[in-house]
């Protein structure tokens, strides 16, 4: 009865849009997502193995297939009830497929916020605010196996972000926002000015106690030439908030920076920025002293134009205790559980993330911003899993882009980065890190002068982490801490479209890891206090063809086949093979 | 153009520059290396004059960091001092021993055997035997609160039927690691110390003794006890206490302040700071505590509040000392006290 009710409320609110209009006052906007799905698996993990004196019994107890899928709606109102007030709320209301009779339809607020400007200069936000400053401050870094996705792939990439507000390297999170900007010195100078409190954590009224996020900008923008800043980002703890909380702890990052065109046709680009953190603590037993740590990033660039190739080039300096919440929150969490075949083997064990989940699985990703530095997976990431921003990194970045739409090579760029640690983790020689990705596109079409697009997309990404090991005359200890660890992450794929907006795809995708590595574990100040070591040798590879088409740039139909091997040489009993067929309608309007 | 790049090229220099030698974390040589001694245990001196000031100094080399323990042991007199560590290159300024005791008795102009001994390998390694041709001088304290031989001034209470009481000579008790065994116990100072042991069925608290200022053995006659100083950093309370290595005694000690200064302790209105020893040891082994180590009792309605509202030492009209169990646990508990005293500035070191 409830599910029918709300179904009215929406058609009635559909009703009403057309009657007022998308007019000046009143504007819809929203989403309409289909997805069926079909998983099925088989390999050597649904076999008896038998390795060395021992027999492995098959998983029989794991699901072999699962059909589902989801029809939601998301259904949005901005409002203007004024010329200076714009109210937006975004509802959403989805189901199972298998919901049969309304079982298992939720209604969620997923937006809702209040803007505006006050006396025509100060513009303010209350609600849900997106939040982005730079790369080393407050900035959602692009995920583990990075954003290059080819069209085969791009609606998931669309789907995820939409689902987790991390657009454009977004932070999503609630309170309040005012900005405002103000003209000073010569015609078109002025000063831009930027602040926000939001609400970071909730109290569990125990042992918990809120945490708040402030920070802010202030940027002088000199016309023509460039602008300098400062902003800052802070967390900190209410303690009266739990009433038995232990202690509290706070964060505060603080930078300077520039970004300058010194000739006038902005064929060059000097930009930096040094910065600050401190974290500290009250009340709380062990906790480590204050202490400053720091950051530097310098770089130029020469931005692509008239089809020429753009460059860039970058110092990065990052101190090992540097902290920064808001800049290295991941994106990826390897601690989730995939929503699709979410277990295996007899033991029930939760299964590892695959390169797929993280390309599909909105669920495997975190949306807040965490205090601490969080689990990573170096098989997927190990260069910079915090962004730019990773603590104990320097270095060299560098790379060429160029986009030419009316060009054979529409698109290519490649970025290579030479790393190394500022300080030993263990050990005292230093990691070193190259990384090197490049991502080319090719409009075949172009040979031939056709009408109908076809298009060569791919996209390979290298990481190397190499570290020598202990000298010692002893072999108790010659050698320990060497590692050795190879990643490479790949995607190609092929479409041809066949009719106006119809295109036929064939892609595929590899992730494989070999090598060593030793995980640091941190206590609950983030500070080493242990070491594991891994050992990777799997591969992880994905092969699939299926259709797409596009009513509009913002409205696809695409169904695709799907298969993946994932296998582990470290664990060959575990290896399996994952089908999928899965058919995904999605508009956004 | 060519500036820039130079500029660039500066840079690169400049950041190369920016490593520092400091190591993040523990060193993966203790968590992953093999335990092997590269260097055996070894002494400085094989014969030591304490009386004239000399030290002996140890020293080895380990390939890891890992728990260990030297021991130098008496021969005659059975004394021992222990030395515990967790470094890799051991040296002098983590191994020295001054002729010093950890457990009593003291030692005497004597041969002593010296070895070392790691918690998680079962290696001894063996170093060279010392002669102790002079001993070192006499530890003296500053406030002798009791040693259990002279005079009187202690109470006790009980909620149990346990042995609790002043006891010259030596007993028995069987001994709680291996029960067809007996331990003997003899006052290591004096003809008496204090004893508390009870078989325990499932209880926490078991009984106390307590020792009035004004009825102590400190040289000034007061009702508190004259510390000489008001900061808790500069005092401690040592001690010698027997222990029986059941693993689940907890010893209390309480310094009950008279925060209104009439004369009288009052339980609800009056602070008592107090600390608790865990007792996993076999023998009479020197403790010290710094009294800022105390804290405000916890205890429902025994010195919860105190009056002042700050730690008080030069108001402490009497201590308790108290014979806790392990919650939960059950079998034997129990202690011996001997020597209770006060010094200033550095611990007792006999």
């Amino acid at each position: 009865m409830k599910t029918r009710y709300i179904l009215l409320f929406i058609v009635g609110l559909i009703s009403c849009t057309d009657s007022f209009g998308q007019n000046d006052k009143f504007t819809v906007y929203g989403a309409g997502r289909f997805v069926l799905q079909n998983n099925s698996r088989s390999g050597q993990l649904f076999e008896q193995s038998i390795v060395g004196n021992d027999t492995i019994p098959a998983d029989t107890v794991s699901t072999r297939r699962e059909i589902g899928g989801v029809a939601l709606f998301d259904l949005g109102f901005r409002i203007k009830p004024n010329s200076s007030t714009e109210i937006n709320a975004l509802t959403r209301v989805s189901g199972d497929l298998d919901g049969f009779w309304g079982a298992g339809v939720g209604f969620t607020f997923r937006e809702l916020y209040v803007r505006g400007i006050v006396k025509n200069k100060v513009r303010y936000r209350v609600g849900d605010l997106d939040l982005k400053m730079t790369p080393f401050t407050v900035y959602n870094s692009d995920p583990d196996l990075g954003v290059h996705r080819m069209s085969s792939l791009r609606l998931f990439q669309d789907i995820l972000e939409y689902e987790n507000f991390n657009r454009d390297n977004m932070w999503r999170q609630q309170g309040a926002q005012v900005d405002f900007k103000f003209s000073v010195g010569k015609k078109g100078d002025r000063i831009d000015v930027l602040s926000y409190i939001t609400k970071n954590r909730q109290t569990d009224y125990f042992f918990v106690p809120d945490r708040l996020m402030t920070g802010g900008q202030v940027a002088w923008n000199r016309e023509g030439l460039g602008r300098i800043f400062y902003q800052t980002n802070n967390f900190f703890e209410i303690a009266e908030t739990a009433q038995f909380a232990d202690g509290t702890s706070a964060t505060s990052v603080h930078s300077v920076g520039a970004e300058i065109a010194p000739f006038d046709n902005k064929s060059l680009v000097l930009y930096g920025e040094v910065g600050t953190s401190y974290q500290g603590y009250e009340d709380l037993d062990n906790a480590p002293e204050r202490e400053m740590n720091g950051f530097i990033d310098l770089g130029i660039r020469v931005p692509s134009k008239n089809n020429k190739f753009g460059f860039y080039g970058e110092l990065l300096y990052v101190s090992s205790a540097f902290r920064s919440p808001g800049a290295q929150s991941r994106r990826v969490n390897y601690n989730s559980t995939a929503e699709n075949l979410s277990f295996q083997t007899n033991q029930e064990t939760v299964r590892p993330l695959t390169a797929f989940d993280l390309i599909q699985d909105a669920s495997v990703y975190n949306n807040t911003i965490a205090v601490n530095l969080q689990n990573f997976n170096p098989a997927f990431s190990n260069v910079l899993p915090f962004g730019k921003a990773t603590p104990n990194r320097q270095g060299l970045l560098v790379g060429t882009v160029r986009e030419a739409d009316s060009l054979f090579v529409s698109k290519v760029g490649v970025d290579l980065g030479l790393l190394t640690e500022v300080s030993g983790q263990g050990i005292s020689d230093y990691r070193n890190f190259t990384m090197v990705d490049v991502n080319v596109e090719l409009a075949l079409s172009q040979l031939w002068g056709g009408q109908r697009e076809t298009n060569i997309e791919g996209h390979f990404h290298m990481e190397q982490t190499a570290r020598d090991g202990l000298v010692s005359d002893s072999p108790a200890v010659e050698g320990i801490g060497a590692l050795d660890l190879s990643s490479n992450y790949f995607e190609a794929g092929i479409s041809h479209e066949i009719s106006p907006g119809l295109a036929l795809h064939i892609a595929a995708i590899g992730l494989t890891a070999n090598g060593n590595e030793f995980i640091a574990l941190r206590d609950v100040y983030g500070q080493v206090n242990d070491f594991t070591e891994s050992v990777y040798d799997f591969s992880d590879m994905s092969y699939m063809f299926g259709m797409k088409y596009s009513f509009s740039p913002q409205s696809h139909l695409q169904i695709q086949y799907r298969t993946s091997d994932i296998t582990d040489d470290l664990a060959p009993t575990t290896a399996y093979q994952w089908n999928q067929f899965i058919f995904t309608y999605n508009m956004f309007f | 153009m060519k500036n820039v790049f130079i500029l660039l090229l500066v840079l690169v220099v400049a950041f190369l520059g920016c490593r520092k030698d400091e190591v993040e974390g523990p060193e993966l040589q203790d968590i992953f290396g093999e335990f092997e001694v590269f260097e055996g245990l070894s002494s400085d001196r094989q014969t030591v004059n304490f009386e004239n000031g000399e030290f002996v100094r140890f020293s080895a080399k380990l390939s890891i960091r890992t728990d260990w323990v030297i021991t130098v042991e008496g021969l005659d007199s059975g004394a021992k001092y222990e030395i515990e560590g967790r470094e890799r290159d051991i040296e002098a300024d983590v191994a020295t021993w001054a002729g010093n005791i950890t457990y009593a008795p003291l030692f005497g102009t004597e041969d002593c055997k010296t070895y070392m001994t790691f918690e998680n390998y079962p290696d001894t390694l063996y170093g060279d035997t010392i002669v102790v041709e002079t001993i070192k001088p006499e530890a003296l304290v500053d406030v002798l609160i009791s040693d259990f031989t002279t005079s009187t001034g202690w109470g006790s209470f009980a909620e149990a039927p346990a042995a609790n009481q002043q006891v010259t000579g030596s007993y028995f008790v069987q001994d709680p690691l291996n029960t067809t065994e007996f331990l003997e116990v003899v006052s290591p100072e004096g003809e008496g110390h204090w004893r508390m042991t009870y078989t325990n069925q499932n209880s926490i608290f078991i009984c106390g003794a307590n020792v009035l200022a004004a009825q102590s053995q400190q040289a000034e006659v007061s009702d508190y006890f004259v510390l000489g100083t008001t900061n808790p950093d500069n005092v401690y309370i040592n001690m010698l206490i027997h222990g029986f290595g059941d693993g689940n005694t907890v010893m209390s000690i309480g310094m009950q302040e008279d925060d209104n200064l009439d004369g009288t302790y009052d339980r609800f209105t009056e602070g008592t700071y107090n600390t608790e020893i865990s007792i996993d040891w076999v023998g009479w082994r020197v403790v010290s505590v710094p009294l800022s180590s105390f804290t405000l009792s916890t205890i429902g309605g025994f010195g919860n509040i105190d009056g002042t509202g700050n730690q008080d030492i030069d108001r402490v009209l009497s201590i308790e000392f108290l014979l806790l169990a392990v919650e939960g646990s059950t079998g034997f508990v129990g202690y011996g006290m001997d020597y209770c005293n006060f010094t200033r500035y550095s611990a007792w070191n006999p």
